[in-house]
C-alpha cells in the first residue's frame, strides 16, 4: 500500500517534470525572466495540488469504506442516518494520521519534480559552460531557458558556476511545492469532499497541526528571507521588467511585513521576545546589505512610517481627522533645513544673531537641530489644534486641509524666508560626533543605507512611544473623547488639553519625520510637501489598520514600498496599485493588521451597519450616530 | 448640596429651561419627573456643564461632614458650576450617567470604569470603588475585558452606572437609567438605585418611569416645558390626582 502510493507521488512528480519540460521548451521561463524559478515552482505547486485532490477523491470514490485517511468514515449523507457515528467518529480520530501521508506524498511528488529540473539544468548549463554545441533549434532557447533556471543572466552562463547551492534551492523549491500542495489537500478536505466524513475528519485533526506547521512556517518566513537577501543575493534575477536590485528590494518587503507577522504569530512571552529581537537585528542589518536605490525605497518607506504612526494618534487614537499633516512635515522639514543649509534668509540669520548664534552655515548638526525641529513642529500643531478645537468630523478635516495648503502656500511665497520655489539646497547630513558614518564605515553603509539606518531607528523610538501612549492613561482619554466628546468630558476629561495634546504629539512625530526627509532628499522644494504627503500617510494608515503600530509599518511598506517595485510594468503602476488596494479593502476592511480594538467592532450591536464601507468613513460615521441619537447629543450643533 | 436657581438654558434661538429652580440636599434621591421635551435632560446637562446656562446659577457645595436636609448650604458659600467646563464640574464629584447609557462602546468594560474614575488620582481609592461597583454589578466582573458595545442593554446601563460611581461622586445624576429595559431589570435597577444611595450618594434621578422614580425618591418636581410645574415630597405627589393622570397613567 504505501509502495504503491510512493510510486503513485513519484509517478505525479515525473508528469509534473514533463509538463514543465513543455514550458521550459515554449520558453516560458525564459520570458518570465530570472524569477522563473519560483514562477515555475508555484505552476507545479498548483499541478501537484489538482492532481493530489484528484487522487484523494478518486481513492475516496474507490473505498468509500475505508476513507481517505484509512479510517472507518462515511459519506456525509448518511452521517445522520448512521447511528454509530460517535464510535466510528472517535476511532478515525484515533486511527487518522492528519495529513501527513498526502504531505509526503506532495513532498516526495515534488522531490521528483525537483531532482529532475536539476539534473536537467545542471547538465544544460554544464554542457554550454564547457562550450558543448547545442542543437541549433535549441540553442536560441535553451540557454534563455536554463539561465532563468538557475538565476542568472542567459550571457553569463558560460561562465556561470553552477553551484551546489543553486541545485539545492531548485530541489527545495518543488519539495516545497509539493508539500504544500499535499497540506493543501488534506486542509481543504472540509470543503472539497464535504460529502466525505473522513475528509472532514481529517481536516478536522490535521487543524492543529496544519496551524501550527503555518505558524513556524510563518515564523521562519521573515528570517529566510532575511537571510536570502544577506547571504546569496540575487544575481540576474528579475521579473516582469524589473532589474534584479527592484526583486531584492521587494523581498526586503516582503522580510519586513511578515517579520510583523511572525512577530504575531510567536508565542507571547520569551518565544515572541526573541522572535522580535532576533528579526530587529535582521532589519537593522539591511542598510548594510541594501545597495543605495533599496535603501533609499526603504529610508522612504521608514520615514513614512513615523509619519503614519504620529497621524495615528492624531486620527486612530483620538479620532481627530487630519487632513493637513503634511503641514508639521514640512515645518520639520524646513526648520532643519534653515539650521544646516548654506541658504540663509536674513529673518533667520538675524534671529540667530538676536541668539547669539553666528549665522555661518551649517548652523547645528542634525541631532541639535532635532529638538528644535520637534518643538517646532509641535508648536505648529497646537496652532492648528486651537482654532479646531470646537470643530468635528468633516468640518476639521476641511479645515486642516486648508492648513496644509497654508504651510505650503507659505514656503512657495515666501521668497525672503523660504526661498520659494527654487527650495533650500544643500542640507547637510547627519553626523556622529562630527563624522557620518556613511564615509567611514569602507562602503558598508551608504549615504542613504544610513538614513535609513536612522529611520529605522527613530521609527522604532516612535512606535514605543506610541504603543505606551496607546495603553496609558492619556491614550484612554484619546479613545474616550473619540467615542463620544461630551461623555468624556463629563467624566471628567479636560477636552481642551486632550485634543491639543493629541495635536501637538502627532505633529512632534511629523515634525521628526520631516528633518529627517530634508537629510534624505538633501534639498528640498515647496512642491514636497503637497496634499498627497497628507493622503499617503492617512491611507497608509487605514491600509495597515487604524489605531496598530504594525499595521501602520506594514501600510507604509505597501503604499510606499510598492509602487517603487512595480516600476517594471510602468504604465500600469497605478491602476496596479489601485486594484491592489481594493482588493485589499474588500478582503481586510479594517486594514491588514487591524488594532484589537478595532477587531471588536464587528461585534458591536451600535456599529453593525457600518460595517465594511463605514470603515472608512470612520470618524465621519461615528460623528452622525452621534447627531442622530437622542440626549446628550441634543443640540450638538447649536453648541459648535 | 445642590441649588438651582432661576437657570435659564438655550438650544440656539429655542429657549429649553425657562428658569428652573431647585435643591438637593445632601442624602437624598430627589427626580426629576416630566414627559418627552419637558427638559429633564436639559437640565441635567446644565448641571454637569455639557450645556451652558445663559441666565441663573447653579451652586454646588461638597460638605461631607454636613448630612441632612437641617445644614443646607447657603448660596454664599457654595460653589458656582454655571460657566465651569464640563471636566471641571466632574472633578467636583457631580457625576452623571447620560440618557442611553453612552458608554463607550469599543473601549473594554475595565477601560469604561478606568475612564469614570479618570480625573482621580488615590489610586487605593479607586480600587475601593472598583471593588464596590462589583458588589453592586457582579456581572461587570464578569466581563471585564469585553468591549462595552457587546453588553446586553441592561449590563450597559449596569456599566453606566458603574462608570460614574468611579468617580467617587457626592451626586449622582441620573439620567433615564429605565429606559428601553425590560420590568425585571427596571426593578433591579431601582434597588440597586436605593442601595448606591443608602452606601452615601446623593441622587438626582431623571425619569420617565414616574411612578418608580417617585417610590424610590424622598422628593419631586415634576417639569413641563422647561418650567417647574409642581414639586413636593414623593408621597404626597404620588397621591397628587393630577400627576397622576399626567404621568402615571391611572
Amino acid at each position: 500500500m504505501a509502495l504503491q502510493s510512493a510510486a503513485g507521488s513519484i509517478r505525479t512528480g515525473l508528469i509534473g517534470f514533463a509538463f514543465l519540460s513543455y514550458l521550459i521548451l515554449i520558453g516560458i521561463p525564459g520570458r518570465i525572466g530570472g524569477s522563473a524559478l519560483p514562477v515555475l515552482a508555484l505552476i507545479s505547486a498548483l499541478f501537484f495540488w489538482l492532481n493530489l485532490r484528484r487522487e484523494a477523491a478518486h481513492h475516496l470514490a474507490r473505498n468509500p469504506e475505508q476513507g481517505l485517511e484509512g479510517d472507518e468514515g462515511k459519506p456525509g449523507w448518511e452521517i445522520g442516518a448512521n447511528a454509530d457515528s460517535d464510535r466510528s467518529s472517535l476511532h478515525a480520530l484515533l486511527t487518522a494520521r492528519p495529513g501527513t501521508a498526502l504531505a509526503l506524498r506532495g513532498l516526495l511528488a515534488g522531490l521528483t519534480t525537483g531532482l529532475l529540473i536539476a539534473v536537467v539544468s545542471g547538465i544544460f548549463a554544464a554542457a554550454m559552460g564547457n562550450g558543448v554545441a547545442i542543437q541549433p533549434v535549441l540553442d536560441k532557447i535553451v540557454p534563455i531557458n536554463v539561465a532563468a533556471l538557475i538565476g542568472v543572466s542567459p550571457g553569463q552562463i558560460v561562465q556561470a558556476e553552477v553551484s551546489f547551492i543553486r541545485f539545492l534551492l531548485q530541489i527545495l523549491l518543488f519539495a516545497g511545492a509539493g508539500t504544500l500542495a499535499g497540506l493543501a489537500v488534506s486542509a481543504g478536505g472540509s470543503n472539497l469532499t464535504t460529502a466525505a466524513r473522513s475528509g472532514f475528519l481529517a481536516a478536522h485533526v490535521s487543524g492543529p497541526t496544519l496551524g501550527s506547521v503555518g505558524r513556524f512556517a510563518g515564523i521562519a518566513l521573515p528570517f529566510v528571507l532575511l537571510a536570502y537577501i544577506a547571504w546569496i543575493g540575487l544575481p540576474g534575477v528579475t521579473a516582469f521588467g524589473t532589474n534584479e536590485g527592484t526583486v531584492r528590494l521587494l523581498l526586503t518587503l516582503i522580510a519586513t511585513g511578515s517579520g510583523l507577522f511572525a512577530v504575531r504569530l510567536s508565542r507571547p512571552g520569551r518565544e515572541q521576545r526573541i522572535v522580535a529581537v532576533l528579526l530587529g537585528l535582521g532589519v537593522v542589518s539591511m542598510p548594510f546589505i541594501l545597495d543605495q536605490f533599496q535603501n533609499s525605497v526603504m529610508g522612504l518607506v521608514f520615514i513614512f512610517v513615523m509619519m503614519g504612526l504620529g497621524l495615528n494618534i492624531v486620527v486612530g487614537y483620538a479620532g481627530l481627522l487630519d487632513l493637513g499633516y503634511v503641514a508639521f512635515f514640512a515645518i520639520g522639514a524646513y526648520t532643519y533645513a534653515f539650521l544646516s543649509a548654506p541658504f540663509s534668509s536674513p529673518y533667520i540669520s538675524g534671529l540667530l544673531i538676536l541668539m547669539g548664534v553666528s549665522p555661518d552655515s551649517p548652523l547645528l548638526g542634525y541631532w541639535m537641530a532635532l529638538p528644535v525641529a520637534m518643538l517646532t513642529a509641535a508648536i505648529g500643531g497646537v496652532l492648528l489644534g486651537i482654532p479646531v478645537l470646537r470643530l468635528r468630523g468633516d468640518y476639521l478635516a476641511i479645515v486642516t486641509l486648508g492648513f496644509g495648503e497654508i504651510i505650503r502656500l507659505f514656503m512657495l511665497n515666501l521668497g525672503e524666508l523660504t526661498n520659494g520655489p527654487r527650495g533650500i539646497l544643500e542640507i547637510s547630513q547627519p553626523a556622529l560626533f562630527g563624522v557620518s558614518p556613511a564615509g567611514v564605515t569602507f562602503g558598508l553603509l551608504s549615504s542613504q543605507g544610513w538614513i535609513f539606518l536612522l529611520a529605522l531607528v527613530s521609527s522604532a523610538l516612535v512606535a514605543f512611544v506610541a504603543i505606551r501612549l496607546n495603553s496609558s492613561r492619556l491614550g484612554r482619554a484619546w479613545f474616550a473623547m473619540q467615542e463620544d466628546e461630551d461623555v468624556a468630558e463629563a467624566t471628567g476629561v479636560h477636552l481642551v488639553r486632550t485634543k491639543l495634546l493629541a495635536f501637538a504629539i502627532g505633529a512632534t512625530f511629523a515634525g521628526m519625520a520631516g528633518q529627517l526627509y530634508a537629510a534624505r532628499q538633501i534639498n528640498i522644494f515647496p512642491e514636497n510637501f503637497t496634499l498627497f504627503v497628507s493622503i499617503d500617510a492617512l491611507a497608509l494608515i487605514i491600509v495597515g489598520g487604524i489605531g496598530s503600530p504594525a499595521g501602520i509599518v506594514l501600510g507604509a511598506l505597501a503604499l510606499k514600498g510598492l509602487p517603487e517595485v512595480l516600476r517594471g510594468v510602468d504604465e500600469y503602476r497605478i491602476v496596479t496599485f489601485a486594484a491592489l488596494l481594493v482588493i485589499m479593502m474588500i478582503v481586510r476592511p479594517a486594514g491588514i493588521l487591524p488594532s484589537a480594538r478595532r477587531r471588536t467592532q464587528g461585534t458591536d450591536p451600535d456599529e453593525a451597519g457600518f460595517d465594511d464601507s463605514g470603515e472608512l468613513m470612520e470618524g465621519l460615521v461615528s460623528e452622525e450616530q452621534v447627531a442622530a441619537s437622542p440626549g446628550l447629543a441634543n443640540g450638538k450643533e447649536e453648541v459648535r | 448640596m445642590l441649588i438651582l436657581d432661576s437657570v435659564h438654558t438655550y438650544y440656539g434661538h429655542i429657549h429649553a429651561l425657562k428658569g428652573i429652580s431647585l435643591r438637593v440636599n445632601e442624602g437624598e434621591v430627589v427626580t426629576l419627573i416630566g414627559s418627552n421635551g419637558a427638559g429633564k435632560t436639559t437640565t441635567l446637562n446644565t448641571i454637569s456643564g455639557v450645556l451652558p446656562a445663559r441666565a441663573g446659577a447653579i451652586y454646588f457645595q461638597d460638605s461631607p461632614q454636613g448630612g441632612g436636609s437641617s445644614s443646607l448650604p447657603g448660596r454664599e458659600n457654595g460653589i458656582r458650576l454655571d460657566r465651569m467646563p464640563a471636566h471641571e464640574v466632574a472633578r467636583l464629584g457631580v457625576s452623571q450617567s447620560p440618557e442611553g447609557r453612552k458608554i463607550f462602546a469599543r473601549l473594554s468594560v475595565q477601560e469604561n470604569l478606568a475612564l469614570g474614575a479618570f480625573a482621580r488620582t488615590d489610586s487605593d481609592g479607586v480600587r475601593d470603588d472598583l471593588e464596590r461597583v462589583f458588589e453592586l454589578f457582579p456581572r461587570l466582573k464578569e466581563r471585564l475585558s469585553q468591549p462595552g458595545g457587546t453588553l446586553s442593554g441592561g449590563e450597559q446601563q449596569m456599566l453606566a452606572i458603574g462608570r460614574a460611581l468611579m468617580s467617587s461622586p457626592r451626586i449622582l445624576l441620573l439620567d433615564e437609567p429605565s429606559m428601553g429595559l425590560a420590568p425585571l431589570l427596571v426593578q433591579q435597577i431601582f434597588q440597586i438605585i436605593r442601595e448606591i444611595n443608602a452606601q452615601g450618594t446623593t441622587i438626582l434621578l431623571v425619569e420617565q418611569n414616574a411612578q418608580a422614580a417617585l417610590q424610590v425618591a424622598d422628593r419631586g418636581y415634576v417639569l413641563e416645558t422647561g418650567n417647574i410645574v409642581l414639586s413636593g415630597a414623593a408621597d404626597s405627589l404620588l397621591a397628587n390626582p393630577q400627576v397622576a393622570e399626567a404621568y402615571l397613567g391611572i
